[in-house]
């Protein structure tokens, strides 16, 4: 199984660290650190996830974990709403999936500016329990952040197109 | 905030792009606001509406917005489509504004923005 390039890994964080807190304001959020994801594991918390493709010279995955509170925050922020629930409209979880859309379109972006001219597939998103995490021939990257409502990971796993 | 007449189209598969795309016109005076989500439904709509302008979402399942630009283009060269994206790869922008659309904005946009590029284009 192949290492994804660091390059790939960084635009991401660059992206997450920008397009945040522009959409969601006030959030407070700590990167925690870089680790190998795990294979076939499935949380028994409720989640959202949310999967996008990767084509052209970069192929691959990335998927937004979030815990179902900080999905509840960001939505309802993104609608400016100021009733947080539990329970995501289709409205919800559409502004859910556009936020990944923009984060990833960022690190798309400079990967392009670098040289690796790519594109990306509209979001795909999951809300429940036991979701499990689809394995890819890249060593997936797990990307942890903290904020203040909740936990957000990115698992990447990109390779070059051979 | 006077009434404005312009018709406007909203392309967008993301429901939440509609909703704040047609939230941010309507705050400026629009109430001529027509959406679609997918590039059929939006071919359909401007054949009906004539809109005065587009704004259109490049990655959309099925045909993407380049080719709804393209296929707006082949019914009325005059067309004012704005680009709407969360990438702004510069060979998505250049085979954008080769094929005619007047200005590309890459999300997220504050509301003054959007609505700048709006008038800006409008005026062309």
């Amino acid at each position: 199984m192949s290492i994804i390039k660091k390059e790939f890994i960084n635009p991401f964080i660059e992206a997450a660290a920008t397009v945040l807190p522009q959409i969601v304001s006030g959030i407070s959020f700590t990167r925690l650190g870089l680790e190998l994801a795990k294979e076939n594991h499935a949380s028994p918390e409720k989640l959202a996830v949310i999967i996008l493709g990767v084509i052209g010279a970069i192929r691959g995955r990335v998927i937004y974990i979030l815990d179902n509170k900080l999905a509840s925050q960001i939505s309802m922020n993104m609608l400016k709403e100021t009733c947080v629930s539990d329970e995501l409209t289709p409205l919800a979880r559409s502004a859910l999936s556009e936020m990944t859309n923009m984060i990833t379109g960022k690190a798309i972006s400079i990967l392009s500016n670098a040289g690796y001219n790519a594109d990306f597939s509209p979001p795909t998103l999951f809300i429940g329990k036991e979701i499990m995490i689809p394995e890819s021939d890249v060593q997936a990257i797990l990307i942890p952040f903290q904020t203040q409502f909740g936990n957000l990971e990115l698992n990447i796993a990109l390779k070059e197109k051979s | 905030m006077s009434e404005r007449s312009e018709k406007v189209l909203v392309v967008d598969d993301a429901q939440f792009m509609r909703y704040t795309i047609k939230k941010i016109l309507a705050k400026f005076g629009f109430t001529n606001i027509y959406e679609a989500e997918n590039v059929e439904n939006a071919i359909k709509v401007y054949q009906a509406e004539t809109p005065d302008i587009v704004t259109m979402d490049i990655t959309m399942p099925g045909d993407s917005g380049i080719e709804g630009l393209r296929q707006i283009k082949q019914i009325n060269a005059q067309a004012k489509v704005v680009m709407v994206s969360a990438a702004s790869q510069k060979d998505k922008v250049i085979e954008a504004l080769t094929l005619g659309a007047k200005h590309f904005i890459v999300k997220p946009f504050t509301d003054d923005n959007f609505i700048a590029t709006i008038d800006k284009v409008l005026k062309m």
